[in-house]
C-alpha cells in the first residue's frame, strides 16, 4: 500500500527556502497557528496533484513557481533566481519502496504517459476545507441553493467522466486528461467554434460541427446528472448509517440550456450557452410528515448549524469516496483544513469519529488552527487504539526580529510524560514536575467520569472549569472506591505528596522549593501507573438516549437468553493490572424472552443481571460466561 | 484468449428494403433480432439496436443480422453488446487515419468492423447479460424515465464501454492490472442466487467501493494518461 512519505516545500507561498514536512507514510494531524503555514501545507499537496491534470502539463503546472508568472505562488522573500517547487516522496509501507516526484520551476514528472502514479493518486484523493462547507448552503431565504459554481471549482477539476464519451464538435477526440471542468469550458465555448452561414453573425444549424455539439452537450447533461444522483444517493446512506441523521439531501438537476443571443456578433454568433443548475435541497424524514411537509426547499433557514454541516460533509465525502480507491497503484489521501470550526464540541467528536473512520480508505491529513480540537481528536485517537498510525505536529511561524522574515517552526507535539522525561535527561527537575503534573491531570481526567472532574458553572454563560490536580486526585479515589478497584493499585497518598511537595511547588516561581531528583524521577513511576489503565467505553453519554438500544444474547448453542434495552448512564470498563472493572451502570429493558425481567418500568444493574442470565444457561460454570463485551451489541 | 474476425463472417447485412423483403420471422429469439445501424452517424451516443420490428421513417442505414450458421460460435446478445459499445463504435465509424468519426457509416465500414469475442458461449453470456439490461432499462418506462434510471443506463453503459475496451485492448491492460471481466462475472454469478437479480447487481455496483465499478474507475484513468482512447482501439484491434 503506498502512502505520501514526505514533502519538500521550496520558496512556496508561506516557505521561503526548502521547508521539509516528514509523514512517514502515516495519517497527520498538524496544529498551526493563522500565519503559520499549515494552509501552504494543504495548498501545496492540491498544487502538486492537480498539476497532473494541467494543459499543456508542464508549462501550466510550472507557471505557479516561475517568478515571472502572474500566477505564481512563490514565497514572497524569495529572490528571482532562486528556484521553487515541491517534491514529494511516496512509500510502499508492504516492502519500502519508494517514488520521487517534483514540480518546480524546471521539472514536472508528474504526469508521464505510461506513468498512471501520480495521476491515480490525485483522481484516488480529495480536499475539503471550511470554505466549501461554509458556501454549500450559505444563500439568502430568498434564493433557492444553487451549486453549479461550488462543483465547477472544487469538484470539476478532478471529475472524469466516462471512457472515451467525448468528442470534440469537429468529430475528433481528446489526446489528453480532460476532467469535467475542461468539457464544461469546452461546451460553454463552444458557439465560437461552430460553423456559420452566409451571415457570420448566425451558426449553422444544419452542420455536422453543430450536431456533435449537441451530442457533446446531451452526454455532458447526462454523465452529470447521473453522476449526481449517484452521490445524493450515497451521501443519503451516509446521512443515515453514519451521521444518524433524519434528513435527506435532493439534488435537482436543470440540464445546459441554449438561448438566443439578443445582438448577435461574429465572435459568439447568435448563441449564448447557459450553465447547468445544481439545486439543493432537503427532506425531513418523519412518519408524521407527508410529502409537501417534509421538503426543505430553504435548508439554511431550517436546519440547525450542526445540522447543515453534516448534510455537507456527507456530501463531500460522498464526493471523496466516489473516485477511484489506489492501494498499489498509487496513493488515496484526503486533505481536511479546519472542516468543523462550525460546529461546538459536542457535535464535533461524532463528526470526528466518521472522519477518523475513513482512515480505513485514506491517508488522513488534518489541519486545524484550534488547540482544543487538536488535543480532543488527539484524545479520540488514543481512545480509538490508533495512536500508532498517527503523527501529531504543531506548526508555528517565528520572527527571530522584527525586521526578519517570520520562518516556520515545526514541533513533535510530545506528550507531557515524553517532554518530562527530556527535562530529567537534562537535569530540568522543576519542569519535568510541572510537566509530569499535567500528565497526571490529563490521565486522572481519562479515567474519572467528564462531570468529576469539571467544575460546572452556575451560570451558563461561563464555561465549565477544569478541576485542580488536588481535587482530581480525590475523584480518582473516588472512582476507584466506586468500582471497588484495590487501593494497592493506586497509592493516592503517594501521589498527594508529590503534588504537595513537588509539582506544584516547582510549577511555580519559589525559590524556597527544594528539588529532590529521586523523587521527581519517582513520579514517573506513579504517572505510568495511570497512563496503563486502560477505559473502554461501551455506551457513551451521547448513547445514554431514548431510540439508542443495545442487545445482549447469551446463548450455549442450544439454549439462548436476550435482553433488548437501552443505557441510563454511560457504561465503561477500566481495565487495571490486567482485570476488569465495569462500571456499575442501570438499564431499562425494552423486550426480553425471560419472564421474570417483563417489568418493564424497571431499572436493572447491567452487570448483575448479566451474571444472573449466564447463571440460566451455565449454572454452576461462571469461569465460561462470555466478556460482556463480546455479547453486547448497539442495534 | 479472443477470437477477431470481420462482422461480415458472422452477420448478414442488408438495407431496410432488403430486409423488409426477405426477413422471415421465425420462432428463434436468435434470428429474430437484428440492429439498425444508421447511415447518418450523429457522434457516437445514438443507441441503434431495435428489436422485433423495424420503425417505417427508420431512414437510411443497414440492417445487421446473426447469421444462422454462426448462432453456435457467437450469440445475438454478445453482438448486440459489442456493436453498441464504444469499442464496435468505434471500428465501424472511427476514421483512423483523418482521427475523426466518419459522418456516415456505409453498409461497407459495417462489413469490415472487426468483432472481438470470446470463443466460448458461456462467456459471451456474461457480455450479453450487460447489454440486456440496459436494453431493459432504455425500453421500459420509456415516457416516465426518471433521474434514477438515467443512472443505471449510464452505470451500465459505462461498464458495457469498459469491458468491451477490456476485450479489445487486453494485452494493454494487462500490465495495469484491471481486470473487470472477472470482477462482472463474479458478482453476475453472485445476482443469479437472488431473485432479484437486478437490484443486487444495482445495488452492488452503485456502493463506492464496488470491486467491478473501482475497476471501471481504474480504466478510466489508464484511458485518458495521453491516450486517445479511439485510435488506440483500432490501432490493437487491426493488429491482431
Amino acid at each position: 500500500m503506498w502512502r505520501i512519505n514526505k514533502i519538500d516545500i521550496t520558496n512556496f507561498k508561506f516557505f521561503h527556502e526548502t521547508f521539509p514536512l516528514k509523514v512517514d507514510g502515516k495519517n497527520l494531524l498538524l496544529y498551526g497557528e493563522n500565519g503559520s503555514g499549515k494552509s501552504s501545507i494543504y495548498w501545496s499537496f492540491y498544487t502538486f496533484l492537480q498539476s497532473c491534470y494541467k494543459e499543456p502539463t508542464e508549462e501550466e503546472a510550472r507557471k505557479y513557481f516561475l517568478h515571472d508568472k502572474a500566477e505564481n505562488l512563490r514565497n514572497r522573500f524569495a529572490k528571482d533566481d532562486e528556484s521553487s517547487g515541491l517534491i514529494v516522496e511516496f512509500v510502499n509501507v508492504n516492502d519500502g519502496r519508494k517514488q520521487v516526484y517534483e514540480v518546480s520551476d524546471t521539472v514536472c514528472n508528474t504526469h508521464h504517459a505510461g506513468d498512471l502514479f501520480v495521476l491515480t493518486s490525485t483522481n484516488a484523493s480529495d480536499f475539503m476545507n471550511y470554505k466549501y462547507l461554509s458556501s454549500i448552503f450559505d444563500f439568502k431565504n430568498s434564493k433557492k441553493p444553487e451549486l453549479f459554481s461550488l462543483f465547477l471549482e472544487d469538484v470539476f477539476p478532478s471529475l472524469l467522466f466516462r471512457t472515451a464519451d467525448f468528442i470534440h464538435i469537429d468529430g475528433s477526440s481528446p489526446t489528453e486528461a480532460k476532467s469535467a471542468e475542461y468539457w464544461w469550458k469546452y461546451i460553454a465555448s463552444a458557439n465560437r467554434k461552430l460553423p456559420r452561414g452566409v451571415n457570420k453573425k448566425y451558426i449553422l444549424r444544419t452542420s455536422d460541427e453543430h450536431s456533435n455539439f449537441e451530442a457533446l452537450r446531451r452526454a455532458f447533461d447526462n454523465r452529470l446528472e447521473a453522476y449526481l444522483t449517484r452521490i445524493a444517493t450515497n451521501t443519503n446512506m451516509k446521512l443515515k448509517n453514519d451521521f444518524k441523521m433524519d434528513a435527506e439531501i435532493e439534488i435537482d438537476y436543470k440540464k445546459t440550456e441554449k438561448q438566443r443571443r439578443e445582438i448577435p456578433t461574429e465572435e459568439d454568433g447568435d448563441l449564448i450557452i447557459k450553465p447547468p443548475r445544481i439545486y439543493l435541497t432537503a427532506k425531513m424524514k418523519h412518519s408524521r410528515l407527508d410529502a409537501n411537509h417534509s421538503k426543505v426547499e430553504h435548508p439554511r433557514s431550517f436546519f440547525n448549524e450542526a445540522k447543515l454541516t453534516c448534510m455537507a460533509i456527507a456530501l463531500r465525502l460522498s464526493i471523496a469516496e466516489d473516485a477511484y480507491r489506489a492501494v498499489n497503484d498509487g496513493v488515496s489521501a484526503l486533505f481536511v483544513d479546519d472542516l468543523l470550526v462550525s460546529l461546538d464540541m459536542a457535535n464535533r467528536i461524532p463528526v470526528t469519529n466518521i472522519l477518523l473512520d475513513m482512515a480505513n480508505r485514506f491517508q488522513l491529513f488534518i489541519f486545524t488552527h484550534d488547540k482544543q480540537f487538536f488535543s480532543i481528536v488527539q484524545e479520540l485517537i488514543k481512545s480509538r487504539g490508533e495512536k500508532d498510525k498517527w503523527l501529531w505536529r504543531e506548526l508555528y511561524s517565528i520572527v527571530p526580529e522584527l525586521s526578519e522574515e517570520p520562518k516556520p517552526l515545526l514541533l513533535e507535539n510530545e506528550t507531557p510524560y515524553q517532554k518530562a522525561l527530556s527535562y530529567v535527561s537534562r537535569c530540568d527537575y522543576a519542569a519535568a514536575a510541572n510537566a509530569l503534573r499535567r500528565q497526571c491531570e490529563e490521565e486522572i481526567r481519562r479515567i474519572c467520569l467528564y462531570n468529576d472532574t469539571h467544575t460546572l458553572n452556575a451560570t451558563q454563560c461561563e464555561p465549565t472549569k477544569y478541576m485542580m490536580l488536588g481535587c482530581l486526585i480525590d475523584e480518582l479515589k473516588k472512582t476507584y472506591d466506586k468500582l471497588h478497584i484495590p487501593q494497592a493499585d493506586l497509592n493516592v497518598v503517594k501521589l498527594n505528596l508529590y503534588r504537595e511537595l513537588l509539582m506544584n511547588p516547582l510549577s511555580h516561581h519559589d525559590a524556597r522549593s527544594k528539588i529532590y531528583k529521586a523523587e521527581v524521577v519517582d513520579i514517573f513511576d506513579e504517572v505510568k501507573k495511570l497512563m496503563a489503565v486502560k477505559v473502554t467505553d461501551l455506551c457513551t453519554l451521547e448513547d445514554c438516549v431514548e431510540g439508542h438500544e443495545y442487545q445482549i444474547t447469551v446463548t450455549d448453542g442450544t439454549q439462548s437468553k436476550y435482553i433488548k434495552f437501552q443505557f441510563c448512564d454511560i457504561f465503561r470498563i477500566l481495565t487495571v493490572n490486567g482485570v476488569e472493572y465495569k462500571e456499575k451502570t442501570k438499564i431499562v429493558i425494552n423486550a426480553t424472552d425471560i419472564a421474570e425481567l417483563r417489568d418493564l418500568t424497571k431499572k436493572y444493574e447491567l452487570t448483575s443481571l448479566y451474571t444472573k442470565i449466564c447463571n440460566m444457561i451455565w449454572p454452576a460454570n461462571p469461569a465460561v460466561h462470555p466478556n460482556i463485551k463480546e455479547v453486547l451489541v448497539r442495534l | 484468449m479472443y477470437s477477431f474476425t470481420k462482422l461480415k463472417y458472422v452477420a448478414k447485412l442488408m438495407s431496410p428494403k432488403e430486409f423488409k423483403k426477405s426477413c422471415v420471422p421465425t420462432a428463434s429469439m436468435e434470428s429474430h433480432s437484428f440492429i439498425f445501424v444508421p447511415k447518418q452517424f450523429t457522434g457516437i451516443f445514438s443507441i441503434f439496436h431495435v428489436r422485433e420490428s423495424l420503425p417505417e421513417n427508420c431512414g437510411d442505414g443497414t440492417i445487421v443480422m446473426l447469421k444462422d450458421e454462426n448462432s453456435s460460435v457467437i450469440t445475438f446478445t454478445y453482438l448486440s453488446f459489442f456493436l453498441n459499445s464504444i469499442a464496435g463504435k468505434v471500428l465501424c465509424a472511427f476514421d483512423n487515419d483523418k482521427k475523426i468519426y466518419r459522418k456516415t457509416i456505409t453498409k461497407k465500414n459495417l462489413s469490415e468492423c472487426i468483432i472481438v469475442y470470446p470463443p466460448d458461449k458461456s462467456i459471451q453470456n456474461y457480455y450479453g447479460a450487460v447489454q440486456s439490461i440496459l436494453e431493459k432499462e432504455a425500453t421500459e418506462n420509456i415516457d416516465n424515465k426518471d433521474k434514477y434510471s438515467s443512472l443505471r443506463i449510464d452505470m451500465y453503459a459505462e461498464l458495457r464501454d469498459s469491458l468491451a475496451i477490456e476485450l479489445a485492448m487486453s494485452d494493454d491492460l494487462k500490465k495495469y492490472d484491471i481486470n473487470i471481466f472477472e470482477q462482472w462475472k463474479s458478482l453476475w454469478d453472485k445476482c443469479q442466487e437472488s431473485k432479484n437479480t437486478h437490484t443486487v447487481a444495482y445495488n452492488d455496483l452503485i456502493r463506492p467501493d464496488s470491486a467491478t465499478m473501482q475497476q471501471v474507475k481504474k480504466l478510466r484513468i489508464v484511458m485518458i494518461n495521453n491516450q486517445q482512447i479511439q485510435s488506440k482501439v483500432s490501432e490493437h484491434v487491426e493488429n491482431q
